[in-house]
């Protein structure tokens, strides 16, 4: 008969003077385990991952790879292959050049966009929101008549009036996107203003501009950092659709929507991946800076 | 010898004919602990935040002089207050809101070092260090480097003390500095203000409800109801033989539940006399009309109709 080593003989056993200097305390629960980053939070994981070896791609591949520009039209519409990994386009491009040569203006441009509005936006909401009244009132006005414009819209019409190329794209996304992070920076300061500790910064003598940059910004960043991680995505995306509409860059450059719209022609004839490769790639940088954002936002 | 003199302090709602303070004076000698007392609502951190210039903007100071070393900071034509750190300066009620979450503190205490004593980057963290350590942190090295949320309540009221007293203030307000922290750690920072006080000589104001920390620490006391101040004196005396009803009423709250004498409501700020009339069983008709403040000895003050004469008249 095995005898339990908790029955009652032996917790009295354990008390006799003998055993007491061995006395280990029972643990009552495991200790909490450091349970690994990727555990935890998978899908960060997983965005970061795609966006470094995207951005890896997009840093060495354009030398590894032929000129995206380069046409042979002897070998067009070859499928893909070893030696054209996403196969040839109409004038015998090679997809897989021009993707990764677009890797590296599509993150970029998303990348820009999403830190000069990020930027941007949260000044002017923390000078709306610490500055208050008819500076606020203004800037609030403004953003709500921006806001009123679907994004896509209003940076279609700054694109085409700007004029067609990259910076131009640059800016018209960047506008259309800073209203969100006036509104987001700008709601955060309002409660972040009237916490003691800004209070404490005026007593201690700073001046107001010093107490609205160093004590008031950086506890208000939370929201549009996190709103940031998502516009790289939705900026890649506009990017690549006001390009497939034709506004902003235009072919021959390699530009993931510019080949898409250059691709979707070839669909009809069954050539499915002058299309799918670059607006796979759209899919897979969007989702992975969201992915990024979502974990971003939903941590306590 | 520097001493804060507030005169006359009244402040009101922008637009509203109320007074949320009324003709409110004290006075604080360097050295000196003055507490200010009175249940919630009575206007201890509304007097505060007008001394300090922090008053919030639909709230105007109407009236009153506040003067250090007979020096104004109260600008008359404006009815502003302009003051600088090393006159007044101000420990919060909550210290873990008090400090900035995004910096860590040996910084927050450095950054006002640099500010009013012009020291040298690399002087003034090596000071800030030493703050620390003459408030009673342990380990100040490792604590400068924390942030705000690494650090439990009493050790951040400790770090705001450093702060308080890396402006070398001529007067140091506390606004109920320890209702945030646990009961052990009160009587510990309680003690630090004073020894505080002492070493460095400035003038503290102690807004608390905690009478017995009054009664061991504060030299004078002031009590207020309803932004009325109704009496003030010496500790011992207030304490002992109060003269007017409501800090007698107040005095008893502690000990015994509160007599059908006194109803339990609300401040009446509309009231145009005396505001505790409404809640006071000594009340006739002259205490529809403000008291003012009537000194009973040169240290002594009370604002009532009809003072309490000895102890258990009120009873």
């Amino acid at each position: 008969m095995g005898r339990s080593p908790y029955s009652h003989q032996e917790g009295a056993n354990l008390m006799s003077e003998a055993s007491l200097s061995r006395f280990v305390p029972p643990v009552f629960s495991e200790p909490p385990t450091r349970k690994s980053f990727i555990r935890r939070q998978p899908m960060m994981t997983i965005g970061i991952a795609t966006i470094v070896l995207l951005i890896g791609f997009a840093a060495i591949g354009p030398w590894f790879v032929g000129d995206p520009r380069a046409t042979f039209p002897g070998s067009s519409f070859a499928p893909p292959s070893w030696s054209h990994f996403f196969g040839t386009d109409m004038y015998g491009r090679d997809v897989f050049a021009r993707a990764v040569n677009a890797a590296r203006l599509d993150l970029w441009l998303g990348i820009v966009i999403s830190v000069v509005a990020t930027i941007i936006g949260s000044l002017i909401g923390l000078v709306a929101g610490y500055w208050g009244g008819w500076v606020d009132d203004v800037v609030m006005r403004l953003t709500d008549i921006t806001l009123a414009f679907p994004g896509f819209v209003l940076a279609i019409l700054l694109v085409t009036v700007l004029g067609g190329s990259s910076t131009s794209v640059a800016i018209g996304v960047t506008v259309s996107f800073i209203p969100y992070f006036i509104r987001l920076t700008r709601a955060e300061v309002l409660g972040q203003r009237e916490l003691e500790y800004v209070d404490g910064a005026i007593l201690a003598g700073n001046s107001k501009l010093r107490v609205a940059l160093r004590h008031v910004l950086p506890n208000s960043l939370k929201p549009s950092l996190v709103q940031a991680t998502l516009v790289a995505g939705w900026a890649i995306t506009t990017v690549g659709g006001l390009a497939f509409l034709g506004i902003g860059i235009h072919p021959p450059t390699p530009e993931w929507g510019v080949m898409v719209a250059e691709g979707s022609n070839d669909i009809l004839t069954g050539v499915w991946w002058t299309a799918l490769f670059p607006g796979a790639l759209i899919v897979i940088a969007a989702s992975a800076f969201q992915f990024i954002g979502d974990d971003l936002g939903s941590k306590r | 010898m520097s001493e804060l003199v507030v005169e006359g302090l009244t402040v009101g709602i922008r637009g509203h004919s109320v007074d949320l303070l009324r003709d409110i004076s004290f006075s604080v000698a360097s050295g000196e602990i003055l507490g200010m007392v009175g249940e919630s609502g009575s206007g201890k951190t509304m007097a505060a935040l007008a001394i300090m210039g922090l008053l919030p903007p639909e709230i105007e100071l109407r009236a009153g002089s506040v003067r250090i070393d007979n020096l104004e900071l109260v600008n008359q034509a404006t009815m502003t207050l302009q003051r600088s750190a090393h006159q007044l300066t101000m420990i919060f009620q909550q210290p873990q809101a008090a400090l900035n979450p995004t910096m860590k503190v040996g910084n927050q205490v450095s950054r006002v070092l640099q500010m009013h004593r012009g020291l040298s980057r690399a002087e003034a963290k090596q000071r800030a260090v030493q703050l620390l350590d003459r408030v009673g942190i342990a380990g100040p090295d490792r604590v400068a480097r924390a942030y705000p949320h690494q650090l439990s309540g009493g050790m951040c009221q400790r770090v705001m003390i450093a702060i308080a007293l890396a402006c070398k203030p001529q007067i140091l307000l506390a606004d109920e500095p320890t209702t945030a922290l646990d009961v052990t750690i009160q009587a510990q920072v309680f003690d630090l203000i004073a020894e505080v006080a002492r070493e460095e000589g400035c003038g503290v104001i102690l807004i608390t409800h905690d009478l017995a920390a009054v009664s061991e620490l504060c030299d004078r006391v002031a009590v207020l109801y309803g932004g009325q101040l109704m009496e003030s004196g010496s500790t011992r005396k207030v304490l002992d033989e109060p003269r007017h009803p409501y800090s007698r009423f107040l005095l008893d709250a502690g000990v015994r539940q509160v007599d059908s004498n006194t109803p339990e409501l609300g401040v009446n700020f509309a009231l145009t006399g005396c505001r505790f009339g409404h809640r006071c069983s000594r009340a006739d008709e002259i205490c529809g009309t403000f008291p003012p403040l009537s000194a009973l000895t040169a240290d002594r003050g009370v604002s009532c109709h009809h003072p309490l004469v000895r102890l258990e008249e009120f009873k």
